[in-house]
């Protein structure tokens, strides 16, 4: 269903330019501040801790903890529709994100969960793209063509 | 840091004069079959109106005006006829603060703290494409792409990892739930009146899991006012005075948009520094406390907030359903009914409430004996409280 559900497009900003252009490769980098080695999302113009500005793009490895999880039972936006499960996990570098799956996963979460990196490929307004996601690790995906997972080197 | 001698300077010098509110239960019914009564200019100006005549004030004794932040502080001016000397929009309960903070610095004397929503009339969205309060905090509308929005699924979210990690049961958070609907019961301007049983609550539909359509609060329209003015020209007013006594704020910006506040922390280290401060300054021990009016956009707010300022063990919510809820029991909470049953004005309706108990107005609902009344919020994460009391 993610392959054809239109979801609204992100948040635009000039920060975001380059981080959703690592996306759009099949990479989640986030920005590490060049005085504290921290990484920092979503992505911001300045170090959190010392207002530096300098930072790199790095990738973020792409394992993580889940936190928490909900299953949406009411449809909010048209092309999205209900039930669907949002998963928030903290990745090993500390960072927070959101992921989507489609249908009642609830079933299959726990928390604390391992959860690994994972990319969706979904039609936005401004047409085709990638979207990170997060699944349970070494669980099967959910499809052919659900996930397109994420290697790294 | 906050500097205790300034704030002890503060403690009681500000007092509420005059309430007022538009009839909430009256004009939902109105709304729901399709009549728009008036705008949210005019459920304000009505509210207004409530409130001078409470007090014994004329307009003409109104030279500050805190417009909620449904409405424009000009276009308020205009449409009530008030030229001010101060002025300025704010929620519920900045707005009390920033009242008392002008009237302190004497740049004002008398200010009329306003409120109008037309939210049900007009279709206000909370969720989906233009949620409202995107623009306050990113993470309403961040994470659309992935089907994230709606304050009520950011709850959900936060339900899920404190219902794991305090072990607090749905049956529990459905005792909040209840227990309200019981003080709504006994309120004759709420909204909600019907009996509402737990397995009634249980039985509702799920929103966002775990959060039930009961969980969630009322979309409904109306107006409230407050006046606030020195203690000492309160003492010359009819009215009892209700004394701004205490103030507490803490606010947890630094990981806001990913939610690091609500699912890991649970807003505590804000709780407590709030807690501190307020009842410090108020110098009121908690024990004190007659009654608790929590803003309540969702259920889950109650016992998270309950649990971050000290109610109950910490990380022990449960105990406080399990002691028992509702009117006559040994914590009174929300005793209007609250968000989730009396009427959604964004915090400003506890306000009216609390003044309400202190004066010892509040009916059926009232807690006997009441001196203090404490106000809690902590929307996203900014928590803020108010103790408000009687005169010694």
């Amino acid at each position: 269903m993610s392959a054809t559900a239109t979801r609204p497009s992100p948040t635009a900003g000039l920060y975001e330019t380059d981080f959703w252009s690592f996306v759009d490769n099949g990479e989640v980098r986030m920005q590490r501040s060049r005085s504290t080695g921290k990484l920092r999302y979503p992505p911001s113009p300045v170090c959190p801790d010392t207002l530096d500005p300098e930072f790199d793009w790095v990738p973020i490895e792409g394992s993580a903890r889940l936190l928490a999880w909900t299953v949406f039972r009411r449809t909010y936006f048209p092309t999205i529709p209900a039930p669907y499960t949002v998963v928030v996990v903290q990745i090993s570098e500390g960072p927070i994100m959101v992921g989507h799956l489609d249908g009642d996963q609830s079933a299959t979460l726990r928390h604390d969960l391992a959860m690994e990196l994972a990319f969706d490929t979904v039609e936005t307004e401004t047409g085709p793209r990638q979207l990170s996601t997060w699944l349970p690790t070494s669980r099967p995906t959910q499809s052919p063509t659900h996930a397109t997972r994420n290697t790294h080197d | 840091m906050p500097d205790e001698k300034r704030l002890d300077l503060l403690r009681g010098a500000t007092a509420v004069v005059g309430i007022g509110e538009t009839s909430y239960g009256r004009d939902h019914a109105a709304v729901r079959s399709g009549n728009a009564l008036t705008d949210a200019y005019g459920y304000a100006a009505t509210a207004l109106a409530h409130a001078l005549a409470d007090s014994g004030l004329s307009k003409f004794d109104i030279d500050g005006l805190i417009a909620g932040p449904t409405l424009a502080t000009e276009r308020l001016g205009e449409v009530l006829g008030i030229e001010t000397r101060w002025a300025d929009q704010a929620d519920a309960v900045n707005a009390v603060v920033k009242a008392a903070m002008a009237i302190q610095a004497g740049l004002a004397e008398c200010i009329a703290l306003v409120y109008g929503n037309d939210q049900r009339a007009v279709g206000t969205r909370y969720g989906g494409p233009g949620a409202y309060g995107a623009q306050k905090h990113l993470a309403y509308s961040y994470f659309a792409p992935w089907g994230l929005t709606s304050q009520g699924a950011l709850y959900a979210l936060m339900a899920n990892a404190y219902m794991a990690q305090t072990g607090l049961t749905e049956s529990e958070l459905g005792e909040f739930v209840v227990a309200q609907r019981r003080y709504a019961q006994l309120n004759p301007n709420a909204v909600m009146r019907r009996d509402l049983t737990l397995p009634d609550y249980i039985a509702g539909e799920t929103i966002c899991d775990p959060l039930r359509i009961f969980d969630y609060c009322l979309v409904n329209d109306g107006g409230v006012a407050l006046i606030i003015t020195t203690a000492d020209r309160a003492t010359t007013l009819a009215t009892e005075p209700v004394l701004i006594q205490g103030i507490g704020r803490s606010d947890m910006n630094r990981g806001a948009t990913t939610l690091g506040p609500r699912l890991i922390d649970f807003y505590r280290p804000a709780h407590r520094q709030a807690a501190e401060q307020v009842y410090n300054m108020a110098e009121v021990a908690q024990s004190d406390i007659d009654s608790v009016q929590v803003y309540d956009s969702f259920s889950i707010h109650v016992p998270v907030a309950l649990d971050g300022f000290g109610f109950c063990p910490p990380g022990e919510p449960g105990a406080l359903a399990r002691q028992g809820l509702g009117p006559g029991r040994r914590l009174a909470v929300n005793t209007s009914g609250g968000h989730l049953s009396e009427s959604y004005m964004q915090g400003w309706n506890h306000q009216i409430e609390a003044v309400k108990q202190v004066r010892g107005h509040a009916g059926e609902r009232q807690v006997p004996n009441t001196r203090h009344v404490q106000y809690i919020s902590d929307v996203a994460g900014k928590t803020m409280s108010i103790i408000y009391g009687r005169r010694n």
